[in-house]
C-alpha cells in the first residue's frame, strides 16, 4: 500500500495546485513553484510529485480538450481531494504545534554563547 | 497541419520520452514538454532551448516513469531452466562429443593463459621503478676498419659524467662496475655472495630498490661503504627480526683486504624482475681508491656500466643523434682507445628484452621468443575456438528436429538463438573451469622448464604495473566466448521450418566451407608444430653433439684460492697442488685458467703484426692459460709448441710468449702456421713471441662465431683448476681433490662444479625452447585430433543411412573406410602445401640467430605430415570402426 506521508516537496506542490485552482497542470505547476521560491524546478521532478500523489489520492486530474499547442495532446488537469486537503492542513497543524513550541529564546541563545 | 507554425521539440528527445516512460504518463509528459519547448525556444533560441531540453530529460530518469520492461521475466526465466536442462541432457547423450567440446576449449584456454602469465612476467621487467620511464642506459658499440667488433654497454668510466655535463637533457647519471662474486668475511667467517657491483652515490636515486635502513641520500658517497640485501644481512649477522638499523655502521671484510668495508645500508632483496641482479652494492669511490684514478678518468678503460635519467619529455632519438659529435670530440676517430666508438641509448624497460650485447651484466630474456610464445598462444586459442564453432555447427545437423519442432511450437529465431546461446556460455565456462584446473595442473612443470615463478599475480599484471595484458585479454576472452557462442546459436537458429521437417536438412550446405577451411588449418598448424619441434631438437642435438675441438668432458672445476696471497711463493702452491692432486690416480690431469670454455674472453684492440707495415690494428679476445691448459683440454697443435713451465713468470712485464689460435692466424695474414712461427706481434704497447699455433675450437657457444685468440702463459688468484678425472672414479677424485684444496690452501673454501654443465648453460634458452615447443605441439595435437574426431564422427552421422545400404550391397570395412578418409586426406594435402613454406621461413628466422647450425632437411617435413595423416588415420579408423560393426538395419531405420 502507498504510504499516505505528505513529503515537504509534494506539500508545496499540493499548495501550487491550490493556487493554481482550474489552470493546474505540469509546466503551470513548474512555473508556480519557480516563481514562488525563486529556483529553477525540473518538470520530470513536479510530473513525479503530481502522478504520485494521485496516486495517493492527495490529487484527481481530469484531462482538457486536445490544442495543437501541445502536439496533439490534452492538458492533465489536477485538482486538490479532501484528502489532499486534510493533509495540508495537518502538516499545516504539525507545523504550528512545533512552533508554539519554541521559546523565544531558543535562537537568541546561540548568540549569546 | 500548423505544426510549422510552432517550434516542434527535437525528434529523437521525444523518441527517448516515449521509450522510456510507461503510457499513463505520456500523454501529460508529452504534452507539457511540447508546451514547454515552444516556450523554451521563444526565449532562448533554439540551441540554448535544445540544450536545456536535453538536460530536463534527465530528471525522467527515476524508477517511476520507467515503462516495465520484460528484462528477466518470470516466464522466460523458466524457460532458462529448460534451455538448461535440455542442454545438460543433451551433454549426456552425447557425452564424448560434449567432453570432447570442454576439453578442448580448456586446453586450448589453459595454454593460452599459462603463456601469458609467463608473457606478462617478463613484459613486467624493470617497470617497478618510479623514474622507469626516463632511465636509459648507454649502449657503445666499437668500430674498427668499419666493421663492428664489439656491441656492448661496457664503456669507459667518462662517459656518463660527461655526457651529464655537455647534455642538459642528461638529468643524471650512475656507475656501475659488475664486481661479480665475492667472498666476506664476517668475524673469521666466510661468506659467498654471488651477484655484488660497484655503484656510485646516484644509484640508489635512479633506481628504485628499497631500503630497510640506512641514509637513501648518503648511502655510498665515500669509500669502502657497502649496502647489503636483506638475505645476506640475515645470512651474514644472524635474522634481525626487522630491525635493521642496528647494523648500519657495522662493519664487513672482502676477500683478502683488510680495510674494514663500513655498512651503509640494508635494502630489500632485489625483486625477480629486475635487470640488475645484486645482493651487495659497495662504493665506487672504493673501486677508485683500489685502482687509481683511472677507474674515474679514464678514456681507454672500458668495462663500466652507465645509466642515465634524463629530463621527462626528452626525445632519446633526439639526443643520441649528438653522440656522434660527441663522440668525434672525445675520442677523435679511433686516435684515443684504438676504436670508433658509437653511443646510443636503450631504454631500462627494454633492457631485460632486447640485449644481445656482449658483456651483459643484466639478467635478460629473448624478447622474440616472448613474442613467438604470444602468437602461439593465440594461435592455440584460436584453433579452441574453431573446432569448438565447428562442432558445435556440425551438431546443428542433429538438432534440426528439435529446431524445427520448436518452431512449430511458437519458438521465434530470438529464442532459439538465446537457448543456443545458453548452452555454448555453459559450455565455454565449463571448459574455462576445467581450464583452471588444467593450469594449476601444469604450473609447477612450466615454471620449471622457464626457470620463472609463474602465478596469477604476474597474469593480473598486480605489482607489475603492466595491467594493459590482462584488459587486452579479457575483452579478447569475452569476444571469443561470445562469437564462438554467436556462430553456432545463429546457424542453429537459421534452419527453414519446413526443410527441416521434412528431414531433407541439407549437411553440404555453406556450414561445411568453414569446417573445411578449419581442418586445414588445423592441420597447417600441427604441422608447422611438429617440424619446428623436430628442427629445434635437431639443432640442440647438434649444440651437444659437434666437436668442440676442446673436450669438456669429466672436467670438474674447482675455485681458484682467493683468499691466498698473490706472492712469489704462488706458483709454487699451486704447482704442489698440481702434483699432490696428480698422486690420485683418478685425476688425469690439472690445469689453471682465468677463463673457462663459455666464457666471454676480454678483447685487446691494438693487435699488430710486428714487421706490420701499415698502422693498421686489429681486436683479437685474449685468453691467460698456464702451461698444461692445451694438454688437458686437448686442444690440437697446429705447429710450434705448447707453453712450458719457465714461460710463466711472477712479474707481468716480462712475459713475452704467445700462442695464436688459428683465426688469428688468419686475422694476421700469416701464410702459414709454420711462418708465424717465432714471429712477433705487438699488443698492449709490448712484443710478443708466436711459440706455437693452436687450431680453432669453441671457446663460446654454437651461436656465437669463433674469434682470434691470443694466447698468454699466465695464471692468478682469481682462476679456476680444471680437474680432468676418471669418469669412473669420479667420487674418488673428488674427494681426494676436497683434502688437498684444504691442505695447500687453508682458510679458502672448496667449490667445484662440472665443466660440460656449465658450458651447457650458454643453451639453457634454446632447451626451455625446445621444451616449450614440444608442449604446445602437443596440446596443438591434442586440440587438433579431438577436432578431427568430432569433425568425423558427424561425417560418419550425416553418412549413417548412406553407409547402411552400402554395407547391405556388401561395401567391406577398408572401402567404408576410404570413402570416410578420402575428403580429409585432400584437405591434409593442402594443408601440407600451405604449411611447408610457412615453415621453412620460421625455421630459417630461427636458425640465423645460430653461427653454426643444421641444414633444414626435407624429410622432416614428410614425417611430420605422415604423423599428421597418421592421427588422421587413427580418427578416422575408430569411426569406420564404428560404422562398420553397426547393423545396417539399425542405421536404415536411423531416419
Amino acid at each position: 500500500m502507498k504510504g499516505t506521508y505528505l513529503g515537504e516537496f509534494e506539500e508545496i506542490v499540493l499548495l501550487a495546485v491550490a493556487i493554481l485552482y482550474d489552470q493546474a497542470y505540469g509546466l503551470a505547476i513548474k512555473k508556480e513553484l519557480e516563481k514562488q521560491t525563486g529556483r529553477t524546478i525540473s518538470i520530470g521532478a513536479v510530473h513525479a510529485a503530481c502522478n504520485r500523489m494521485q496516486d495517493k489520492n492527495f490529487l484527481e486530474a481530469s484531462y482538457s480538450e486536445a490544442t495543437s499547442k501541445r502536439g496533439g495532446k490534452r492538458k492533465k488537469l489536477y485538482k486538490v481531494t479532501v484528502e489532499g486537503q486534510k493533509a495540508l492542513t495537518a502538516a499545516r497543524e504539525l507545523r504550528d504545534r512545533m512552533w508554539s513550541q519554541v521559546s523565544g529564546s531558543a535562537f537568541q541563545s546561540n548568540f549569546l554563547t | 497541419m500548423n505544426d510549422s507554425i510552432d517550434p516542434q521539440p527535437p525528434q529523437l528527445a521525444m523518441r527517448f520520452i516515449r521509450w522510456l516512460c510507461a503510457d499513463r504518463f505520456l500523454e501529460e509528459v508529452e504534452g507539457d514538454l511540447w508546451e514547454w519547448y515552444a516556450e523554451l525556444e521563444e526565449i532562448h533560441g533554439k540551441r540554448k532551448a535544445r540544450f536545456h531540453f536535453y538536460r530536463s530529460l534527465f530528471s525522467y530518469l527515476r524508477p517511476y516513469f520507467f515503462r516495465k520492461r520484460n528484462l528477466i521475466p518470470t516466464i522466460r526465466l523458466d524457460m532458462y531452466k529448460n534451455y538448461l536442462t535440455i542442454a545438460l541432457r543433451y551433454f549426456y547423450r552425447r557425452k564424448t562429443h560434449s567432453l570432447i567440446n570442454i576439453f578442448g576449449l580448456a586446453v586450448g584456454i589453459a595454454a593460452c593463459l599459462l603463456i601469458l602469465q609467463y608473457v606478462s612476467y617478463e613484459l613486467s621487467f624493470d617497470r617497478f621503478h618510479s623514474k622507469a620511464d626516463q632511465l636509459y642506459r648507454v649502449v657503445n658499440h666499437r668500430f674498427q676498419n668499419g666493421k663492428l667488433i664489439q656491441k656492448g654497454t661496457i664503456t669507459y668510466p667518462t662517459i656518463g659524467p660527461t655526457m651529464e655535463e655537455e647534455f642538459p637533457e642528461v638529468r643524471s647519471h650512475t656507475r656501475i662496475f659488475p664486481g661479480g662474486r665475492s667472498v666476506v668475511r664476517s668475524d673469521e667467517e666466510i661468506f659467498d655472495v654471488e651477484h655484488s657491483i660497484h655503484a656510485d652515490n646516484n644509484f640508489f636515486k635512479l633506481f628504485s630498490y628499497p631500503l630497510l635502513a640506512g641514509d637513501s641520500d648518503n648511502l655510498l658517497v665515500n669509500d669502502y661503504k657497502v649496502v647489503l640485501s636483506q638475505r645476506q644481512a640475515d645470512r651474514i649477522f644472524g635474522p634481525q627480526d626487522g630491525n635493521y638499523q642496528t647494523l648500519i655502521g657495522r662493519t664487513i671484510r672482502i676477500y683478502r683486504d683488510e680495510q674494514p668495508y663500513e655498512i651503509s645500508g640494508i635494502m630489500k632483496n632485489v625483486p625477480a624482475n629486475s635487470l640488475l641482479q645484486f645482493d651487495m652494492v659497495i662504493s665506487y669511490q672504493t673501486f677508485i681508491t683500489q685502482n687509481g684514478t683511472d677507474a674515474d678518468n679514464s678514456w681507454t678503460w672500458s668495462d663500466f656500466h652507465h645509466f642515465l635519467e634524463l629530463q621527462p619529455g626528452t626525445d632519446a632519438k633526439a639526443l643520441e643523434a649528438k653522440f656522434a659529435a660527441f663522440s668525434d670530440r672525445h675520442f677523435k676517430g679511433d686516435q684515443v682507445s684504438g676504436s670508433v666508438e658509437e653511443f646510443s641509448l636503450q631504454p631500462l624497460k627494454q633492457a631485460h628484452l632486447y640485449s644481445n650485447f656482449e658483456y651483459e651484466i643484466g639478467q635478460t630474456s629473448n624478447g622474440r621468443l616472448i613474442w613467438t610464445l604470444l602468437i602461439v598462444a593465440g594461435l592455440i586459442l584460436v584453433i579452441a575456438w574453431l573446432n569448438y564453432i565447428n562442432l558445435s555447427t556440425a551438431r546443428a545437423i542433429e538438432r534440426a528436429r528439435e529446431v524445427g519442432v520448436r518452431k512449430v511450437l511458437g519458438s521465434t529465431k530470438g529464442q532459439l538463438i538465446q537457448q543456443f546461446f545458453t548452452e555454448s556460455v555453459l559450455l565455454n565456462m565449463l571448459g574455462l573451469g576445467l581450464a583452471v584446473v588444467l593450469i594449476e595442473l601444469f604450473r609447477p612443470a612450466f615454471s620449471t622448464i622457464l626457470n620463472v615463478d609463474l602465478s596469477w599475480i604476474s597474469l593480473l599484471g598486480l605489482g607489475n604495473g603492466g595491467s594493459i595484458f590482462p584488459i587486452v585479454f579479457t575483452g579478447v576472452f569475452l569476444l571469443g566466448i561470445f562469437l564462438s557462442g554467436a556462430y553456432p546459436a545463429l546457424v542453429l537458429s537459421r534452419h527453414n521450418l519446413s526443410a527441416v521437417l521434412k528431414t531433407k536438412f541439407n549437411s553440404r550446405g555453406s556450414g561445411r566451407w568453414t569446417g573445411k577451411a578449419l581442418v586445414v588449418f588445423q592441420f597447417m598448424v600441427s604441422i608447422v608444430f611438429i617440424a619446428g619441434t623436430l628442427l629445434v631438437y635437431q639443432q640442440i642435438k647438434y649444440f651437444q653433439n659437434k666437436d668442440l675441438g676442446i673436450n669438456l668432458e669429466d672436467m670438474m672445476v674447482i675455485r681458484g684460492p682467493e683468499l691466498t696471497a698473490w706472492d712469489s711463493l704462488f706458483f709454487e702452491n699451486i704447482q704442489s697442488f698440481k702434483s699432490e692432486m696428480l698422486k690420485e690416480s683418478s685425476v688425469m690431469g690439472v690445469t689453471m685458467s682465468a677463463r673457462l670454455p663459455g666464457d666471454r674472453l676480454g678483447r685487446m684492440f691494438d693487435l699488430q703484426r710486428e714487421d706490420a707495415s701499415g698502422e693498421e690494428k686489429f681486436v683479437a679476445s685474449f685468453m691467460p692459460i698456464d702451461h698444461e691448459w692445451t694438454k688437458n683440454y686437448q686442444a690440437k697443435l697446429l705447429a710450434g709448441r705448447y707453453f712450458r713451465y719457465t714461460d710463466h713468470n711472477i712479474d707481468w712485464n716480462a712475459l713475452d710468449k704467445v700462442l695464436l689460435n688459428k683465426s688469428a692466424l688468419e686475422l694476421l695474414e700469416f701464410e702459414s702456421s709454420e711462418d708465424a712461427l717465432d714471429k712477433r706481434v705487438r699488443f698492449w704497447d709490448r712484443n710478443w713471441q708466436i711459440v706455437g699455433v693452436l687450431d680453432d675450437f669453441h671457446q663460446e657457444s654454437l651461436q656465437v662465431p669463433i674469434e682470434p685468440i691470443i694466447f698468454f702463459p699466465a695464471y692468478g688468484t682469481f682462476n679456476f683448476f680444471s680437474v680432468k678425472v676418471d669418469s669412473q672414479n669420479s667420487e674418488k677424485a673428488l674427494a681426494h681433490a676436497q683434502a688437498s684444496y684444504e691442505k695447500i690452501f687453508p682458510g679458502n673454501a672448496f667449490q667445484h662444479f662440472y665443466m660440460e654443465e656449465l658450458y651447457d648453460e650458454q643453451y639453457m634458452s634454446e632447451y626451455s625452447f625446445g621444451k616449450i615447443l614440444g608442449f604446445f605441439t602437443f596440446l596443438a595435437i591434442v586440440i587438433a585430433c579431438l577436432g578431427l574426431f568430432g569433425l568425423l564422427s558427424y561425417a560418419a552421422l550425416i553418412r549413417t543411412k548412406e553407409l547402411g545400404v552400402r554395407k547391405i550391397l556388401g561395401a567391406s570395412t577398408p572401402s567404408l573406410f576410404m570413402l570416410l578418409i578420402r575428403d580429409f586426406a585432400r584437405l591434409l594435402g593442402i594443408a601440407f602445401i600451405i604449411s611447408v613454406p610457412l615453415a621453412i621461413y620460421s625455421m630459417q628466422q630461427w636458425l640465423s640467430r645460430f653461427e653454426y647450425h643444421i641444414d633444414i632437411q626435407w624429410w622432416i617435413f614428410i614425417l611430420a605430415g605422415l604423423f599428421t595423416l597418421l592421427m588422421a588415420l587413427i580418427s578416422v579408423g575408430f569411426q569406420s570402426a564404428k560404422a562398420a560393426s553397426r547393423n545396417p538395419v539399425e542405421a536404415l531405420r536411423y531416419e
